[in-house]
């Protein structure tokens, strides 16, 4: 089959791989029939996510037709059209019965490399390092899913693809990060970040009472798409004092929660962000916190900051004092995808909210290389992109 | 499971600098007379059902890291058959010395086996509601390059590996009712 591969920072190609087999009684292959690229993929695509071999499949957004199952899985037949969520989850642990199926203790073989850096293992991912599995990514014609019993979700009615495909990652995504901030009616809230994530985070914001959203990017269209899409106040962050501003916005009290959709890559002028700039490069901090700091400045009192964007290592010169003297509840993590997938599939079909308009550009698996530099260097007005194998 | 030497490589030189002050703060595995390690994990299945997994010859070999095969040779003695880390095959023969249903699974190394060593499984009651804590334990006596070098003839692994990746194999296959396995199999 033809797959899009990692084979090093910025070098994306699209090869002939051996089809996927079934491995697991509880497996099913997929034939892909719409698949994207995520932010998070840039991590890798910037070489900032250890544990890639060249000739890994990647990828982790992807929906599909079923087209083999193993004799484990009972409730999906050969035919049926699924949206495959990103973690690999078993279902029977217990942060899988909890519900918090990202924290999944049984899906990652490799977790003894995670183990020795974190100190603990979450949940295996679809193309995303041998760290997280080894598992071959969904940017292909067809994949392999573990566990097909409690992941992927039938879709039964005629939506479009584009419709449903971003349940496998970005609209849970979003949504939990406004869901976690506890949001009540009359609330303010400030996200950073109008990429997919913070578009997705804007909408369930408003979705779940917020009487006011403030959205903060640097690139132009995004912040169109914010206001266009979402009905977000978008703001340059060059443009303002973004802490003052968001006062200004809020009668002096800061906004009631702060989302993160930007993580470990974020970008600013301070003298401070390009210190985390030369720290990073030299490897002594990994990641650019930015986005933190400023959000537990800007954050009102007793409110709640919501990390959606992916930190993978230590950060330096947290404003903690600021966090513990405010009361500030801190509340993140990776997505727990299956909880939401029903609740948002039906809110799709009411219409609450249609995410096949962030779409900007579509083409074939074949384009993946000129699509990913597109995606990565803001360019043409990309704000996500869709392939079809 | 199959992972290729680069990936873990990678994977290593990634886990090195963040693991250094867990490994820092880790006690030694090996002392000046043998090498041990235990490990504990919570699985949410019933003391009896955990326990009689674990002591099922045709089923331990499943999930501890370099067991091929048992062979039940009788009165308590099996013959434990390990890939070995150069793959070549070693045979140990081991005696059960403790098996409580439920509880606890015991053994040690018979006086024919090349090194003297044992482990055991230990299963209690985890918090309501959670299922059981089991705890591996295993050991090598003798001085401790001796011990150490016993255990990568049989794993090509630390103690403390074996015991973990053993155990999380253990919970998986009795949680989820399999192994994850990675495509990089295919590769």
């Amino acid at each position: 089959m033809r797959a899009v591969t990692w084979q090093g920072t910025h070098k994306i190609s699209v090869e002939n791989v051996p089809d996927p087999q079934l491995l697991n009684r509880r497996d099913a292959i997929v034939k892909i029939t719409s698949t994207a690229i995520c932010g998070s993929d840039l991590h890798f695509y910037d070489g900032r996510m250890p544990g890639f071999e060249k000739g890994d499949i990647v990828g982790h957004e992807f929906m599909g037709e079923v087209i083999e199952i193993g004799d484990g899985v009972t409730n999906l037949e050969v035919g049926d059209r699924v949206v495959v969520p990103f973690p690999i989850s078993c279902g029977a642990c217990e942060p899988c019965v909890r519900g918090e199926t990202s924290l999944c203790d049984n899906s990652n073989p490799n977790a003894y490399l995670v183990e020795a850096a974190y100190g603990y293992s979450p949940a295996a991912l679809y193309g995303y390092s041998h760290l997280f599995g080894g598992y071959a990514g969904g940017q292909a014609e067809y994949a392999r899913v573990p566990f097909a019993d409690f992941g992927p979700i039938k879709i039964e009615s005629n939506l479009s693809d584009e419709k449903v495909l971003f349940l496998s990652d970005i609209l849970p995504t979003g949504y939990q990060a406004a869901e976690q901030c506890g949001i009540k009616p009359g609330d303010v809230i400030a996200v950073w970040g109008c990429g997919p994530v913070g578009l997705f985070a804007i909408k369930s914001a408003y979705l779940l009472g917020a009487a006011k959203v403030i959205a903060f990017d640097h690139v132009g269209y995004r912040r169109e798409k914010a206001r266009t899409f979402g009905g977000a106040i978008a703001v340059d962050p060059k443009d303002v004092n973004v802490v003052e501003f968001l006062k200004e916005q809020t009668g002096g009290r800061g906004p009631d929660a702060c989302i993160d959709a930007v993580g470990m890559e974020s970008h600013a002028t301070s003298a401070l962000a390009a210190l985390d700039e030369i720290k990073q490069f030299a490897k002594v901090e990994q990641d650019r916190p930015h986005v933190l700091r400023e959000m537990i400045q800007a954050c009102g009192k007793g409110g709640t900051i919501s990390l959606a964007g992916v930190y993978t290592g230590y950060v330096d010169m947290i404003p903690m004092g600021t966090a513990f003297g405010k009361g500030l509840t801190f509340k993140m993590g990776q997505t727990n995808v299956h909880k939401y997938l029903r609740p948002l599939l039906e809110r799709i079909e009411r219409g609450d909210l249609d995410p096949a308009a962030i779409v900007t550009h579509r083409c074939s698996l074949e384009d993946a290389p000129a699509a990913y530099k597109t995606f990565h260097d803001h360019a043409d007005g990309c704000e996500k992109v869709v392939m079809t194998p | 499971m199959i992972i290729s030497s680069k990936a873990i490589a990678i994977g290593a030189a990634a886990a090195a600098g963040l693991g250094l002050l867990a490994l820092a703060l880790r006690k030694k595995d090996v002392t000046s007379d043998r090498a041990r390690a235990s490990r504990t994990v919570t699985i949410r299945r019933d003391a009896g059902d955990v326990q009689r997994t674990f002591r099922d010859p045709d089923l331990l070999p499943q999930f501890f890291r370099g067991l091929e095969a048992i062979e039940t040779l009788g009165d308590g003695r099996q013959r434990w058959i390990f890939s070995g880390s150069a793959h070549r095959a070693m045979a140990v023969e081991i005696d059960v010395v403790d098996d409580v249903d439920g509880q606890r699974f015991e053994w040690k190394t018979a006086s024919t086996a090349p090194f003297s060593g044992g482990g055991s499984l230990s299963v209690v009651p985890a918090p309501e509601g959670r299922g059981v804590q089991a705890r591996l334990a295993l050991h090598v006596e003798g001085p401790a390059a001796k011990a150490q070098a016993a255990f990568h003839r049989l794993f090509g692994a630390s103690p403390a590996q074996i015991a973990m990746e053993s155990l999380r194999s253990f919970k998986a296959l009795m949680e989820a009712g399999e192994i994850p396995v990675s495509d990089a199999v295919l590769a």
